[in-house]
């Protein structure tokens, strides 16, 4: 995995699925929070993506399970997004929204799932980085409390781009730092 | 549940990407126990599987046995005629050249190679359930501690690339930068920035352009800059031979090599 040491690649498979076990599986009940032994068979359980990946379909032979696919990439928010993509409120129900369906889409057969991430991503990504070059219009702090991680992270970039052609412009460029401006700061320059 | 604790510190990296914390030694310690618990743990699931497929075995081979004996008469007269054929070969071995028309048929005559796969499905069939059973627990336990030890690796990775930006920037550790990083981080600064020294500094280019490792990373744009004084630091002589004081607060319009060691420092900001 190129992604190995990847931070954010790390925190998007955090996130919560449900799956569904077809065996009793004597000594995991605690993966439900249950106090017996067994682990019923179709109990829904809610466990991290990282750990369903691994779980399904092992080669060596698993119990077989079933993985849902999560509330927030079901049809309602699908319609919310097909409809006006730049006003849903991504963290609200995923913060690795973006990440985290692709991660999803590795395990699961789902094209139309696919189609509809690209197209909001496009979609928002225009509204975004409009919001970076204006320095700021009415509505940008809002706008940014929906975005998930991977677009605030453009929104990052898109800034800091736009802060380096302004200290262009006004000749501070290669200013010299401190030890301590190199710990406390990300690089500008 | 497993690999919670990462998780904290995995947000914690995250969030810190800009500024750097003191080293998180307590959660990376108990992130260490959980991942020695778990391996405890696989460990002795293995252990109970393999002691659980033997049994599986024997009882495979016994009931095996049993329908073998049942369907005896046939079977019995095949094998025995294999069985004669065997002590030939035996009384042969001695001699590796010799080779009787025997040998030269397949070792397991067709009928007990029959027999030999419905063992092999009799055993399949008691041993598969258990073997599923075993990998999804030993998955249960396995997964959260190869993701405690990437967390642990991503964490650590991240901390090393700015602390390999110090030592090309900077030659010596400050005191404040000292405290926050771990007894072994700054031993890594320190043998990092020793070899890259060594490595760099010896080549003929270098010694010509006069850099070592902390000056010069962005090629000078200019070669006079105003400085303003952060912190008294007395009087310098400057490589022209004038003499400048530096009192706190006073700016001065010097050249780039004079003061570029101190602005590292910290006493000195260049100012636009």
């Amino acid at each position: 995995m190129e992604d190995y040491y990847d931070i954010d690649s790390i925190l998007a498979e955090d996130q919560n699925i449900k799956c569904v076990f077809h065996r009793s599986i004597p000594g995991l009940a605690w993966l439900e929070g249950g106090q017996d032994d067994v682990l019923k068979a179709g109990s829904r359980i809610d466990i991290p993506f990282w750990l369903a990946r691994e779980l399904i379909g092992h080669p060596q032979g698993s119990v077989e399970m079933e993985i849902e696919t999560p509330d927030f990439y079901g049809t309602k928010v699908r319609n919310g997004l097909r409809a006006e993509a730049t006003v849903v409120d991504l963290p609200k129900l995923c913060p690795h929204f973006f990440r985290f369906g692709a991660h999803f889409l590795q395990i699961i057969e789902d094209p139309k799932l696919g189609e509809v991430l690209e197209k909001a991503f496009k979609d928002r990504l225009q509204t975004t980085m409009d919001h970076t070059q204006s320095g700021g219009m009415s509505n940008t702090t809002e706008y940014l409390q929906r975005l998930d991680e991977t677009e605030r992270e453009l929104y990052k970039a898109g800034l800091e781009s736009s802060a380096s052609v302004h200290q262009w412009n006004q000749h501070s460029f290669g200013r010299i730092r401190s030890a301590g401006e190199v710990l406390l700061k990300r690089k500008l320059a | 549940m497993y690999g919670e604790e990462a998780s904290k510190l995995a947000r914690e990296a995250k969030r810190t990407i800009d500024h750097f914390p003191p080293y998180n030694d307590p959660l990376v310690r108990s992130i260490t126990r959980e991942i020695r618990h778990l391996h405890e743990t696989c460990q002795s699931l293995i252990r109970e599987y393999n002691l659980q497929r033997e049994q599986a075995e024997e009882e495979a081979r016994r009931r095996w046995q049993e329908q073998q004996d049942q369907n005896s008469q046939p079977a019995a007269a095949s094998s025995s005629s294999s069985s004669s054929a065997t002590t030939a070969h035996g009384s042969d071995r001695s001699d590796p050249n010799h080779t009787t028309l025997a040998m030269l048929e397949p070792i397991t005559p067709l009928s007990s190679r029959k027999q030999y796969r419905s063992l092999e499905a009799l055993t399949h069939e008691l041993v598969q359930p258990m073997t599923e059973l075993f990998w999804t627990k030993y998955m249960v336990h396995d997964t959260p501690l190869q993701r405690n030890k990437r967390i642990l690796m991503a964490y650590h990775f991240q901390r090393l690339e700015k602390i390999k930006e110090l030592a090309w920037a900077y030659n010596s550790l400050s005191d404040s930068s000292r405290r926050l990083l771990s007894p072994d981080e700054i031993v890594f600064f320190q043998e990092y920035e020793r070899s890259c020294r060594n490595k760099y500094t010896n080549l003929p280019e270098f010694q010509e352009l006069d850099l070592g490792l902390g000056l010069m990373i962005s090629p000078p744009k200019e070669v006079f800059i105003t400085v303003r004084v952060l912190k008294d630091c007395g009087d310098i002589v400057t490589e022209s031979g004038s003499t400048l004081s530096l009192k706190k607060n006073s700016e001065h319009f010097v050249k780039r090599g004079d003061v570029e060691r101190l602005i590292n420092q910290g006493y000195l900001l260049h100012v636009a």
